[in-house]
């Protein structure tokens, strides 16, 4: 539980970045940046062609759909990998469940209890243990 | 971090190109190694792949003829070292240059040599020398991450310096590199503490991974 909170601010603290950066590329600032970057260029170098263009420009919506879907294939990969490791650890923990049910009818069998209720109680507690 | 489209000269394009060669090929084989070796490392390779995938794809605009964004090397070079993770920015360069005109044919030599090959080995070498004075894992992986990220426009403001040195080199380099510090630093930090998360996530997940890859990362 404490890793959810570490991961939110992390998060928060990550979108507020992204956000100031989109911001501030509204007003002066980034403006600033771009306009330098241009005379920067033309003032050390005025003369300069590109000498090869793209073979393919894509239109910008096109571009912007085409930068989305790499952005998708990336997101795809990490979440079935999360996806994967949730399942691993759902499994993981059922097995150990079934384990523990196991070991806590034998006990209760032996003791001389109630075969079922033993076994639930000390699953119980060994999924707190695991938790 | 990309350079447009032709704006790089002849011989400058060439140059990266030779450049980057070499740790592509060792790249290769170390993707093929892994690939052979450690099949059940196949996941992790692929998904600090896909991190590249999606920070390389966060742009905002910068410099005339290039332009900013995280590039989300560091994990895959920490964990794979920094030839496969030449390898894998060398994918998405190869994908941004020829479907999105973004970087280019001419200039992907540059492109990789900056963020495929700077990058990496600096988050590599940070890392690995963080590590050494025992600073905290969770620490030494945000400062790797971040300052890979700021070395791979360190490489480009280089790149274009040398291409457009104008009057002085110099002048021309601290120009560039004033223009990108800007627009970089909050992307590093992002970028920073983005893989960190993940990198927390994971080696609390598959933490025989993580052990292996960041005490083999980089066995030739």
């Amino acid at each position: 539980m404490r890793d959810i909170y570490k991961y939110a601010i992390a998060l928060a603290f990550v979108i507020a970045i992204f956000v100031f950066a989109i911001v501030s590329n509204q007003n002066a600032m980034f403006g600033g940046a771009d306009v330098a970057g241009k005379e920067a260029i033309a003032k050390i170098n005025p003369n300069y062609k590109p000498w090869f263009a793209p073979l393919w420009q894509p239109k910008p919506e096109t571009e912007s759909m085409l930068f989305a879907l790499q952005a998708a294939i990336g997101a795809l990969v990490i979440g079935y990998f999360i996806g994967f490791e949730h399942g691993r650890k759902a499994v993981r923990e059922q097995s150990a469940q079934a384990d523990s049910n196991e070991k806590g009818r034998h006990a209760a069998l032996k003791s001389g209890q109630h075969s079922e209720d033993g076994g639930h109680v000390s699953a119980a507690n060994k999924q707190e243990k695991v938790d | 971090m990309h350079i447009a489209e032709g704006f790089l000269p002849i011989e400058w394009a060439a140059f990266w190109y030779l450049a980057s060669l070499p740790f592509l090929y060792f790249g290769a084989r170390a993707v093929g190694k892994i690939f052979k070796e450690r099949p059940e490392h196949k996941l992790t390779l692929a998904v600090s792949g896909a991190f590249i995938f999606v920070l390389s794809s966060m742009k905002l605009p910068s410099v005339t003829g290039s332009s900013s964004h995280p590039t989300g090397t560091g994990l895959a070079a920490i964990l794979y070292g920094p030839t496969t993770a030449a390898v894998l920015a060398a994918i998405v360069l190869v994908f941004q240059a020829l479907l999105l005109a973004h970087g280019g044919i001419t200039t992907l030599g540059a492109d990789i040599f900056s963020m495929g090959i700077a990058g990496p080995f600096v988050a590599y070498f940070v890392f690995k020398g963080l590590r050494l004075v025992r600073i905290p894992l969770g620490v030494s992986f945000f400062f790797a991450a971040a300052l890979s990220d700021i070395a791979t426009y360190v490489i480009t403001s280089l790149q274009l310096a040398l291409a457009y040195p104008g009057a002085s080199f110099a002048n021309s380099f601290s120009i560039f590199l004033g223009i990108f510090a800007i627009t970089q630093i909050p992307l590093a930090i992002a970028e920073g503490v983005l893989l960190w998360m993940f990198f927390d996530y994971l080696q609390k997940s598959r933490p025989k991974i993580v052990a292996q890859c960041i005490g083999e990362a980089h066995a030739k």
